[in-house]
């Protein structure tokens, strides 16, 4: 089984190159190790669709907090642009 | 009619975009006074470049372009340049590359299939995220908020792309584990 321990990944090494995937930036031995790593592993397949879930929604948080500008300084923007 | 000329009203910007463009930089700075600064500078550079508007683009997006890149400012200068990352902080995650007990990942459930209670897991991550160091918010927001590339972030931050690579690994790790158990609720 030599050849599965020069190809096997730790959990922190597969998480850290799940960032590195989303860049495009996998050698191709890189590729082969984080799929057979995730083929086998539950945490960190679990880690990379919770990690995919929120990162996706991270975008569109402003939609959500209902945050309004203060009355007092929407009225000093509009003094500023009267001058 | 694609020239947006006809619509472009700087007297109705206040009533029209304040609100949106205060909301969309305070879910990206997590800070009041600096989201209303970096919302007044847009309006003041905006009215003051109103001349070179050609009408290309809709009066919204151009707004939003030139928010964008104050926001992206702002980062800019906050980077001290000089990142010194302690080593090792990923041992609270795992031993030996393994998870730690603490660490696994636990099953969501059905959280992340059905619609999500919108209000109250935006409000948990941002909570969580505010958590993230300074540095490693500005990654995390110019990444999955702006939709950067990673380069462009290195040069914007002045840092080199493996401390790229450590920053938004970190920043995973810890909002993860931040939202299972402030969202999810397992402790």
């Amino acid at each position: 089984m030599k050849w599965y321990r020069a190809i096997w990944l730790s959990c922190e090494q597969a998480t850290f190159l799940m960032s590195k995937k989303e860049e495009g930036k996998l050698a191709f031995k890189e590729k082969i190790q984080l799929r057979l790593h995730l083929r086998i592993c539950d945490f960190c397949t679990r880690f990379q669709r919770q990690v995919r879930f929120f990162t996706r929604h991270a975008a569109q948080a402003h939609e959500h907090t209902g945050a309004l500008l203060r009355e007092e300084k929407k009225e000093e923007i509009r003094g500023m642009m009267r001058e | 009619m694609n020239n947006h000329l006809a619509l472009f009203n700087p007297d109705k910007w206040v009533d029209n975009y304040a609100d949106a463009l205060y909301a969309y930089t305070m879910a990206r700075v997590n800070d009041m006074q600096l989201a209303e600064d970096i919302v007044q500078n847009t309006f003041l550079s905006a009215w003051k470049g109103r001349d070179t508007y050609k009408g290309q683009a809709s009066e919204k997006n151009w707004l939003y372009a030139i928010l964008k890149n104050k926001i992206v400012d702002h980062f800019r200068k906050q980077s001290t340049g000089s990142l010194t990352l302690d080593a090792g902080k990923e041992g609270q995650y795992f031993e030996d590359g393994h998870w730690t007990e603490a660490a696994a990942p636990k099953e969501w459930g059905q959280y992340t299939e059905q619609p999500v209670e919108k209000k109250e897991f935006y409000s948990v991550l941002e909570k969580c995220k505010q958590k993230l160091k300074d540095i490693q918010q500005a990654v995390f927001v110019m990444k999955y908020m702006e939709d950067a590339e990673a380069e462009d972030i290195c040069k914007v931050l002045n840092i080199t792309s493996s401390n790229y690579w450590v920053l938004i690994h970190r920043a995973k790790l810890q909002l993860r584990k931040c939202l299972e158990k402030n969202w999810i609720g397992i402790q």
